[in-house]
């Protein structure tokens, strides 16, 4: 007997669970991620490589991660969430342990980069679809609980994982560090799918090309709407800037004399305003002061002159106090970035332009920290490197000036697209401060 | 050559033929020729010109003869130190030439034997513009605890140690001030002491060239009590890594020591062996320990194929011109096993959590499905007793009884 089919979303009991699973899962993606910056010191010292080429490491795995969110997305429709997500937790342990036994750099690209990416893409687009589909009333509460995961995991992984690079070796941590990946196949078990009335009433599909199925996948229809358009290239530039310190900070602070654990500690202080960062974004979101994309602008800005003075922290308190702003400011931007594409595109299409966005994001990811790490190795320190991607973020805001409507004080309702399955849109639906372009 | 031997028929009177090596000039004597070989082997003895005296007279002979053997020893007698060995001779050569070059140096103390190090170092005292610093400790009052400072040198400098002494009381009493290298009393020849209201204080000139003058340099002010202010004198400190690097069996490691400030002339790596240090040779070894360069104040020894006896200390020294310093690091070596002991015990709590999940789901479904299948039940059990209503009833039960 199939499981019960539900007239509406639960909007709590097991929901709470499923929120529970998406917040882990979140922190042992993200989190581990953001916590990187140890490894890539060891990385540096051990492959005797340049900063250049080690960056790959961690803009391959971010990139995979946006560039594949679509295949989970589609094979969740399929399968279910939670195999996929099973999967997908499995193939990000598997990734990391290979990685341990890691002989070049080549070998940490793609056990790192393209196993534990993929994992994780098939990790976090169907759980977040699960997420949305238990609560609807109670959905910005439902994710905001579970977005905070990144935030509060990085506080605790990057000390962590100092610790565990002291006492077994890089090699060591990183096996340490797939075991506790593998729980995100835990997690996946705690995703029940649940069916809801509403999913009877869709209509099949009509079989259409592989070629148009994968269209409408990216949306890629979307790109003629200028308005998407921009935002998205604003988007790519974005990404160039802002990944740069999850992969560099770290490294950079080891580089002006601060020893190993105060360096762990601007990440992990990174990850608590983080959350701070995304509460205040949440309550502006609710607030409706101001319209949003001037609020995404304006943050944008503020976060690129943030990573500008990067260089000019010279002292520990200065460059904590620096590192605390810039973490507050990228995590409300998060947010409110999707915030701004729901306005921009409306909810009929929100999947859709998730995935292209993500797709075109996925490029700025991946080139942004090796490009980073390059400038760094032709100058010598990591000065260039921060005012490089505090400039892409300030281009990326002013782009958004771009955007058709810019100075008008109201929301403007997105152009309505006729024949447009309005119940998928539904299934999926993700709300105001639901950051579901990857970068949580 | 050997002095020839006289041959037995000259007459005794007649000094024998001798090579005399006196200034470094050779002098040869032809005695008169005698018949047979006697001239020609005398000729083969000393490289002189040959003048063959075959055939004259033998009276002419012996009178140039006298007269040559005259000549030698009248100016054999006037050049000074006859009986000079080789070494005298370089000395005095060397001497004079240093006479020449170092102008500035006084060489009124007689008999004072320049030794190359001295030599090398007036020429570079007059080449190199060396710096100059102060470096001064104030001590306050006569009960304060002895005050230190450690005085960083990299380099050959003139350096000037100073100690101040306030101290408040109007006692007038004659303060000694000494000052001492390693409890060692240093004469006062580079001393000034100045003595203004109440406070006291000495410096003391130093010339640093060489490590000799590196250490302890101790002012010792004594009235009634004694108080002491002590400089350090040390090249720069390399820092090792307080933590120990790990790493594997098999694997590689890289031991990196840094100088960020101070560029050392060279690095020698050197590693534990028991209790006493042993030199790492990247040239014996190639293959398992290489030591690279790039940079002169950072040096990085790389380490290959790494075994469990590798697990030990490796000290980097940086050879400085006033000496040397070391930085320790070390190595601990583990094996696979280590890490993963706790990956499989993570491993096993995720199965373990994975089957708790699906087991409750599977327990909470059955029970679901149970109080359905009761539901149902009592449903159809509803019906049947609403459908047979009435006389039925009766008769069921009249059945079933």
């Amino acid at each position: 007997m199939g499981p019960p089919v539900l007239a509406a979303a639960p909007d709590g009991g097991w929901g709470w669970l499923v929120a529970l699973a998406v917040f882990l899962e979140a922190g042992l993606i993200f989190g581990v991620i953001r916590s990187f910056g140890v490894f890539f010191v060891e990385f540096l010292g051990h492959f005797g490589e340049l900063a250049g080429r080690v960056s790959w490491v961690t803009s391959i795995t971010i990139a995979i991660l946006l560039f594949a969110s679509p295949v989970g997305t589609s094979l969740s429709t399929q399968y279910g969430a939670r195999p996929v997500v099973m999967a997908g937790g499995f193939l990000s342990g598997l990734g990391l342990l290979l990685a341990s036994f890691a002989t070049s750099l080549t070998h940490l690209y793609l056990s790192i980069g393209l196993l534990s990416g993929f994992g994780g893409a098939l990790v976090f687009a169907p759980s977040v679809a699960t997420l949305a589909r238990y609560f609807k009333r109670r959905r910005a509460l439902a994710t905001a609980v579970a977005f905070s995961g990144p935030g509060l995991c990085s506080l605790a992984f990057s000390p962590l994982f100092q610790f565990l690079v002291d006492s077994y070796g890089w090699r060591g941590g990183l096996m340490i560090v797939a075991g506790m990946t593998f729980h995100l196949m835990a997690c996946g078990a705690l995703l029940r799918p649940l069916a809801l009335t509403e999913d009877l009433a869709l209509a099949p599909a009509p079989q259409r090309s592989w070629l148009a199925k994968l269209s409408s996948l990216f949306g890629l229809a979307l790109l003629s709407s200028w308005p998407f358009l921009t935002f998205a290239v604003s988007g790519l530039l974005m990404n160039l800037g802002y990944l740069v310190p999850f992969a560099h900070l770290v490294p950079h602070a080891r580089e002006m004399g601060f020893d190993e654990y105060q360096a762990a500690c601007l990440m992990s202080m990174t990850g608590a305003t983080d959350l701070c960062g995304r509460l205040v974004a949440g309550w502006l979101d609710a607030r409706r002061a101001f319209r949003l994309l001037h609020t995404l602008t304006l943050w944008t800005l503020l976060t690129g002159i943030t990573l500008l003075l990067v260089p000019f922290g010279h002292t520990y308190p200065t460059l904590m106090a620096i590192d605390l702003c810039y973490g507050f400011l990228a995590g409300a931007v998060v947010p409110l970035k999707f915030s701004c594409l729901v306005e921009i595109v409306g909810t009929g299409r929100i999947l859709e332009a998730t995935g292209l966005v993500h797709l075109l994001e996925s490029f700025g990811a991946l080139a942004g920290p090796p490009l980073s790490g390059f400038l760094r190795d032709v100058t010598g320190s990591y000065t260039v490197s921060f005012i490089a991607s505090g400039t892409f973020l300030i281009v990326g805001g002013l782009v958004l000036f771009t955007v058709p409507n810019f100075c008008s004080c109201s929301t403007t309702s997105p152009p309505k697209q006729s024949g447009d399955p309005e119940d998928a849109g539904n299934l999926t639906r993700h709300n105001g401060d639901h950051p579901c372009d990857g970068k949580t | 050559e050997p002095a020839p031997v006289p041959r037995a028929g000259w007459a005794p009177t007649r000094p024998p033929a001798l090579t005399v090596e006196s200034g470094g000039r050779r002098r040869c004597v032809t005695p008169a020729q005698q018949p047979g070989t006697g001239g020609v082997s005398l000729q083969r003895y000393c490289s002189c010109p040959a003048r063959t005296m075959r055939g004259s007279g033998s009276g002419a002979g012996s009178l140039r003869l006298l007269l040559s053997l005259a000549a030698l020893w009248l100016s054999d007698a006037n050049e000074p130190g006859t009986a000079m060995t080789t070494r005298d001779i370089n000395q005095q050569t060397r001497k004079s030439i240093s006479d020449y070059t170092v102008k500035e140096h006084d060489l009124s103390t007689p008999g004072s034997h320049l030794t190359t190090q001295d030599f090398n170092q007036q020429t570079e005292e007059n080449i190199s513009n060396l710096t100059s610093a102060v470096y001064s400790i104030s001590i306050n009052g006569f009960s304060s605890a002895p005050v230190e400072e450690n005085v960083i040198l990299y380099s050959p400098a003139n350096i000037a140690l100073s100690c101040n002494l306030t101290s408040p009381s109007t006692d007038s009493a004659t303060v000694n001030v000494t000052w001492k290298k390693d409890n060692e009393t240093l004469r006062s020849s580079s001393v000034t002491f100045n003595e203004t209201k109440h406070v006291w204080s000495t410096q003391y000139m130093l010339k640093i060239r060489d490590r000799n003058q590196m250490g302890n340099y101790t002012c010792v002010f004594k009235r009634d009590q004694e108080v002491k202010a002590t400089f350090h004198l040390q090249v720069p400190q390399i820092e090792g890594k307080e933590h120990h690097v790990v790493s594997y069996v098999g694997d590689s490691v890289v031991l990196v020591c840094k100088s960020i400030k101070y560029i050392p002339i060279s690095w020698i790596w050197y590693m534990s062996n028991g209790s006493d240090q042993v030199a790492v040779n990247d040239s014996l070894m190639p293959d398992k320990y290489t030591v690279d360069e790039k940079y002169a104040n950072i040096t990085k020894l790389k380490i290959l194929k790494i075994s469990e006896e590798d697990d030990r200390s490796y000290w980097c020294q940086a050879v400085f011109k006033l000496g040397e310093s070391k930085g320790k690091v070390s190595l601990k070596v583990l094996t696979y096993m280590t890490p993963l002991k706790p990956f499989l015990a993570i491993a096993a709590e995720v199965i373990i959590l994975v089957a708790i999940i699906f087991l409750y789901e599977m327990y909470s479904k059955k029970k679901q499905m149970h109080a359905e299948d009761e539901k149902e039940f009592e449903q159809i059990e509803q019906l049947k007793s609403e459908d047979s209503n009435g006389v039925e009833n009766s008769t069921t039960r009249h059945r079933k009884v």
